[in-house]
Order: C-alpha cells, then structure tokens, then sequence
C-alpha cells in the first residue's frame, strides 16, 4: 500500500478520547435542584383530579363568572362541574359543552352571550359571519331574523340539507339543541343572536320554545324546504 | 390519589433517580475510573496534540515511519476498507431519500398556503403527502444516514474490521424496498392513520428484519473488539441500535393497543424515536468527530457517564407531553413532564463536554467543514432540548400545543441537530472510504449556506408565528379564521426556508454522486472552506 492510498487515514488525528477532568460543581446541583423540583411538582398534583383535562377550560370558567349568583344555581353549577371532572368523557368535551346546567327548569335568566360563545361561535363564529362555503352567517340571515317560530325551529330540532342564506348556498347539519339547553337558554341565545351584528329582531320568549316543543314533539331535523312550507317563505 | 397509581408513579420516578444517584455515588467513589494510563493507551503513540483537517501531508511525523503510527493508520484504514460496501450503500440511499423526502415536505409547505396547490390529484393530498416527508425524512433519511455512519464510526471505535458486512448490505436492500412500499402506501391511501408509525404494520416487518440484519454485523463487530476501554460514541451507538428495534416492535405491534392506550403508546414512540433513536446517534456522533477534528480529548469523562445514563433513565417517559389535556391519567402527563424536564440533565452535560472541548478552537470553524456542520449540529442539540423541556410545562404547553410553533421545535431538532451532524459525518467519511477528496470547495459553501439560511428562516418565522397563534387560540372572541390569516406571512416564509433546504440538499446530493464518480480534478489535500494554501501562510 502506497502513501496515497491512505492520505485520509493519514493526516487524521487518533481516535478520541475522554479526559479526566471532574464534571463541574453546577452540574450537581442543578441534579439537586431538579430532584428537588420533580417531588415538590408531584406533591403539588397530589388531590387534583386524576384523569384528563389539563384545566384549559376558559369557556365554561367565563360562563360561570357571568352568571348571576344565586345560592340554588351555584350549587347546581358546582355539582355539574364535579361530576364533569370526575367523568373523562364528559371532561373531554368540556370546551365544547361548558357548564350550562342541564336543567330545563334553571330558575335563573340565562346569559345568551355566554351560551352562544359556548355552543355556537365554534361554527359561526363570534363575529356571527359563519364560515365562507361552510357554515351560514347569522348576521343578516333572514332565516334568524323570520319569524320567531323559525329560528326556535332550527335551534331545537336541527336543520340538515342545502339551504340558501343572504344569497349562497350551503349544505351541512345542524345539530339539534333542543335536549342539551333548556327552554329559557335556547330562548336567551337565540334573542341574543337576533340582536347582535346589526341584527335587530324581537326578543324571543321561553314560552315560545316550550309552545314549539309542545306543538311539534321530538321530531327530526328540519330541511329549509319543510321550514318553508310550514312557516312560510322567511 | 390511589395507592396503585401513587405506586406505579413514584416508582418509575425513584428508580430512575435512585439509578441515576448510584451513578454519581460511584464516580465520586472513582468506581469508574479508567485511569490516565488507560486513557492514553487509546492514542496511539506519537499521536496526541495532532489535528485532522488542515492538511498537513508534509509534516515529518506522520510519514509511517515511526512502526507504531503506521499500526495505527493501518487500523485505521483495515477499519474504513472493510466498513466500505455497506456505508456506501446505506449512505447513499439515504441521500435519495433525503431528496425526494425534502420534495414531499415542500409540497406540503406550499398547501399550508396555496390549499389549491395540486389540488386535483388525490395522491397529492395534504393528509398524504406530509406523513410520506416525515417518513422519507425520518426512517429514509435520518435512520439510513445514521446506521451508515455508525457502521463506518463501530469497526474505527473498536479497533477491528466490520464482521459480516454483507449483511448490512442486503439489510439496506430490505429497508429500501420496505420505504419503496411503505411510502407508496400512504400515497394511495394506506395508513396506519398514527403519526410516525403511518407505514401498515405488515410492511414495517421489512424495517424490522432491515435493521436485524444490520444488528448481526455490529453485535460481531463488538465481540470481536480490540480495545479494552469503550469510547463513549461507542455506548451511544450501540445503545440506539438496541433500542430503536425494541421501540419499532412494540409500537408497530397490530390490534393490541386500541383507544387512548393507542395515542399513548403512540406518542411515547414518537418521541422515543427521537431520544433513544435519533439523539444517541447524533450525539455519539458529534462526540467522535469534535475531539477527531481539533485532535485533543474530550474534555471529561465523568461528564460523558453522566450525560449518557441519565438520558437512558429518563427519557423512556417523555413523550406523554405530546397529549398533554388528551383523555389519559393526569399521573401518567405529570410523570412525563417531570421527566421532560430532567432531561435537561444529559442536555447540560453533553453541552458542556461538547463546547467545552470546542473552547479556544472556535477558529477551526473557519476551514472544516466536518467541524463546522457537526459543532453547530451539537449547539441546535443543545437549543431544541432545552426548548423542549420548556414546552413540557402545562403553562408554555397550553400556548404551543396544536401551533407552528412544535413544527418550528421538531426541525429544529431533527434537522439543524441531526441533519447537520450527519452532514458533517459524511463529509468526513466519504474521502476515506473513496479515498478521493470532495471535488468542489464551493459546492460544501453553498450547501451549507443554503441549508442555514434555509432552516434559520423556518424555525424563526414558525416560532414567532406560533407563539402568536397560540395565544391567538386561547381567546375565543377571535375567530379562527382571522388567526389562520395571521399565520399565512410565516407559512409563506416557511416555504421560502424550505424551498432554500431542498436546493442545497439537491447540491448535497449532486456532489455526493460527483464523488462517488470520482469527478474533480483529484485533489491531494483535503477539500476545506479555505484554500489549504492559507493555513500555511497563517
């Protein structure tokens, strides 16, 4: 084998090598520290709840803040938000659900903007416009500002197919509300709507929701056709 | 809290600190002391104080003469010959993954903003196209360049020629044809559907047999060793190689691990992948070539125990943090955040060996490009770690989770840590296996200004632009629309720094296949960032 061949081997330094020098005093205590840290961080845990969730539920925190304090609805909003944390799947949706109580017979009024921030905006978002090509816009929809038996209709049963709102056409679902808010919630999100963005439609009642589930029962969604023919033309 | 779950916490935590307590008991006690005399016994004589890359062919000492030099050389060169075959192969498949998987991220970039981006083809959807870039790039390119290179570093740390090469070889052909199949399935719609582990599972038995038939030739290569002191790149290589088999197996394993068990052990994969995979090589790596390049030691080995235990203690629990607030035991996330930032442990002590070491030769960046690419490999190492033990926490987690900011921090990690590292590997090794220099000086510059301004424009635009959708999200009167708006700067940005990468990998790659053809005018000196003429006239 000739110089050449080995001219990369050659002008290398040896194989490496470890020195002997101690590791430094900081590495040590930043160990100490950090030991000290990872029991202090687990003690710091011991009694919160044990599954799911990492407390990023600022929805349904703002809800109850807004909520008017009454000594029977905070006990139940208590209890509900309990009962949400100790149960992973209900806590798993607790973003999308809150804490409105389930209760169809909540004896306090309602907050409609904390509702709609809740269980509508994630869809039409809080500026009310929808989604381009998606979801609907509620501000300057003729469908929210019709009759008020239009709206109610929508929100309690659900509305699935192609529908044409302030001249574009969308296709989607709906869900139906009408068993997850009670009638005066339904009520409250649904005046509040009406009045926002420009909007400006009468106020609905909760007596108007409990007359419509009174009227048409648990039905199936609506379909903008059906809502035409039995309430008219919006 | 539970006794079971108390239990099964604290004791993942306490043997992983009691381990890690008894290691430092024994340095302290010199338990592990290999002794000057021993240290020294590595170098060979007559070598000590000698650096590597500016060429010094006509320096009197290094002429063969001295009978002991000329064993060591030789070592050497038995070493790189019988490596040969089977890192030329392994590397250059690497390379051409490398490419194509560089192609398939920029597509992907590009649909971030310009969603109608070839829109019309199926095969082309984002949902397909991006888990085809993490696989090339990850199993193609990082996992194929990595085994390369530690089948070139194993036989020179172990002072013997590579046993059973041809093994390694057809255990390259199998991988190949395993990325060839894996990738074609998730191009026409076949995916596990978990990231990181997109390949079905019957096409990752390839991967498996692929890298068992390279495990043959290192586990040969070790019993045959002829030196009696493991160099520490030698623990990390090996250490990755049997970890990295175990992990696949067990995360790939089909119908046992459904529902959030699954994202579970998903996660803890995917970050595995990263710290007991990618990690140990790049570092192992980075520990042979900084000390071989500015030819002076480590700078202690104590540092090195250290650094390399407590990553093996700690980081199994770590990738938990991914699904921080996702439907699993609050233990098992603290547990994995604890964990998370213990690893700035090993971060702190593999930096302090590494930069230690590079202390007052910083010079030397100037002119190797071996030293240049690898140190600042070795530094991102140290930046991404860090970076990560931060967004471990709840409160930087709840920003960052779900934003461009952990695509910002992967990149970081997996390309300007690794990547780079690997780049300077292969810069190194290539003239010795073709004992032919890199044809152009100006094709390493470019390359490595493409891939630096390229990757420091990624992960600046998407950190900042992160940072800003996270806590954009957090407030729920904007609507989402209006944030995606605000990110569409840095998505374009981030295409820019992606489209300057995949350029100089294109460079990267034409001159690796010059090389390979021997093109060029045939150098005698090494290919540096500065004419070698200049070193002499220092």
């Amino acid at each position: 084998m000739n110089q050449h061949d080995h001219r990369a081997q050659n002008r290398e330094a040896a194989e490496p090598e470890e020195g002997n020098r101690a590791a430094p005093k900081i590495v040590f205590v930043w160990i100490a520290i950090l030991i000290v840290w990872g029991v202090g961080y687990y003690a710091w845990q011991i009694g919160k709840p044990l599954l799911g969730g990492d407390s990023r539920t600022p929805v349904a925190t703002a809800y109850q803040e807004s909520k008017p304090v009454k000594s029977s609805s905070a006990e139940n909003a208590v209890e509900s938000t309990d009962a949400e944390i100790s149960d992973p799947e209900v806590s798993n949706t607790a973003s999308s659900q809150g804490s409105v109580p389930n209760s169809r017979t909540a004896s306090v009024e309602p907050n409609g903007a904390a509702i709609f921030s809740a269980q509508c905006s994630a869809c039409h978002q809080a500026t009310g416009l929808g989604i381009p090509g998606a979801f609907p816009p509620l501000a300057g929809s003729e469908w929210m500002l019709a009759d008020a038996a239009v709206p109610v209709a929508i929100v309690h049963d659900g509305l699935q197919g192609k529908i044409e709102v302030a001249g574009n056409q969308f296709q989607g679902i709906m869900p139906r509300f009408g068993g997850q808010l009670s009638d005066a919630e339904l009520a409250a999100v649904l005046s509040y709507a009406r009045s926002q963005w420009g909007n400006d439609a009468s106020a609905i009642s909760s007596g108007a929701v409990t007359e419509h589930r009174e009227r048409f029962g648990d039905r199936k969604e609506w379909s903008a056709e059906e809502l035409t023919k039995v309430f008219g033309k919006p | 809290m539970t006794p079971t779950i108390a239990i099964l916490l604290i004791i993942t935590f306490v043997l992983s600190t009691v381990g890690l307590l008894l290691l430092i008991w024994s340095i302290a006690n010199n338990q592990f002391s290999h002794g000057q005399e021993a240290a020294r016994s590595i170098f060979s004589p007559g070598e000590e104080g000698h650096s590597e890359d500016p060429a010094r062919p006509a320096d009197p000492s290094f002429t063969g003469e001295n009978t002991a030099q000329a064993a060591a050389i030789n070592a050497r060169w038995t070493a790189d010959q019988s490596s040969r075959t089977a890192v030329l192969t392994w590397l250059s498949s690497s390379i051409f993954w490398l490419v194509l998987g560089s192609f398939f991220g920029l597509v992907s970039s590009i649909k971030m903003h310009l969603p109608e981006f070839l829109a019309a083809s199926e095969f082309l959807t984002f949902g397909r196209i991006r888990p085809a870039h993490l696989n090339a790039v990850t199993y193609g390119w990082a996992s194929m360049a990595g085994i390369g290179v530690a089948l070139f570093l194993i036989p020179r740390l172990f002072k013997t020629s590579l046993a059973g090469g041809k093994y390694a070889v057809f255990g390259a052909v199998i991988w190949n044809i395993g990325l060839i199949l894996g990738l074609t399935a998730i191009i026409i719609g076949l995916s596990d559907g978990k990231e990181w582990l997109e390949f079905p599972w019957q096409i990752d038995i390839l991967f498996v047999v692929g890298g068992g038939l390279c495990a043959i030739p290192l586990l040969l290569t070790a019993a045959n060793r002829q030196v009696e002191h493991l160099y520490v790149s030698s623990w990390y290589l090996m250490a990755a190689l049997v970890w990295f088999p175990i992990l696949f197996l067990i995360a790939n394993l089909p119908f046992t691990f459904p529902g959030a068990s699954g994202a579970t052990v998903n996660w803890w994969f995917a970050h595995n992948v990263l710290g007991l995979w990618v990690t140990p090589i790049g570092i192992g790596i980075a520990y042979y070539m900084i000390p071989k390049i500015l030819g002076r030691p480590i700078i202690s080995y104590q540092l090195s125990l250290i650094g390399f235990w407590s990553l093996a203690l700690f980081y199994s629990q770590v990738g938990i943090h991914h699904i921080i607030g996702g439907p699993i035991p609050t233990w098992l996330v603290t547990l994995s955040i604890v964990h998370s930032v213990m690893m700035s442990i090993p971060v702190i002590t593999v930096a302090i060996n590494h930069h230690g070491t590079m202390m007052g030769n910083f010079g030397r960046l100037k002119d190797s490009p071996t030293l240049r690419f690898v140190w600042i490999g070795a530094l991102m190492y140290t930046v991404a770690s860090l970076q990560g033990s931060m967004e471990a926490l709840r409160s930087v987690n709840v920003i960052t989770h779900f934003t461009h900011y952990t695509i910002a921090h992967a990149h970081l990690g997996m390309y300007a840590f690794l990547s780079f590292i690997l780049f300077g590997a292969i810069y190194f090794i290539m003239p010795r296996l073709t004992n032919w220099e890199w044809p152009w000086r100006g094709l390493i510059s470019l390359h490595f200004w493409l891939v630096s301004v390229g990757i420091v424009i990624y992960v600046v635009s998407l950190s900042i632009a992160g940072w800003k959708q996270g806590v954009a999200l957090l407030d729920a009167a904007m609507p989402f629309m209006d944030i995606v708006r605000m990110t569409m700067p840095a998505l374009q940005a981030r295409t820019v720094g992606g489209a300057l990468m995949t350029l100089g990998h294109l460079v990267f790659a034409f001159h690796f296949v010059a090389m390979l053809m021997r093109r060029g005018i045939g150098n005698q000196q090494p290919t540096l960032f500065r004419p070698a003429i200049k070193e002499f006239t220092q």
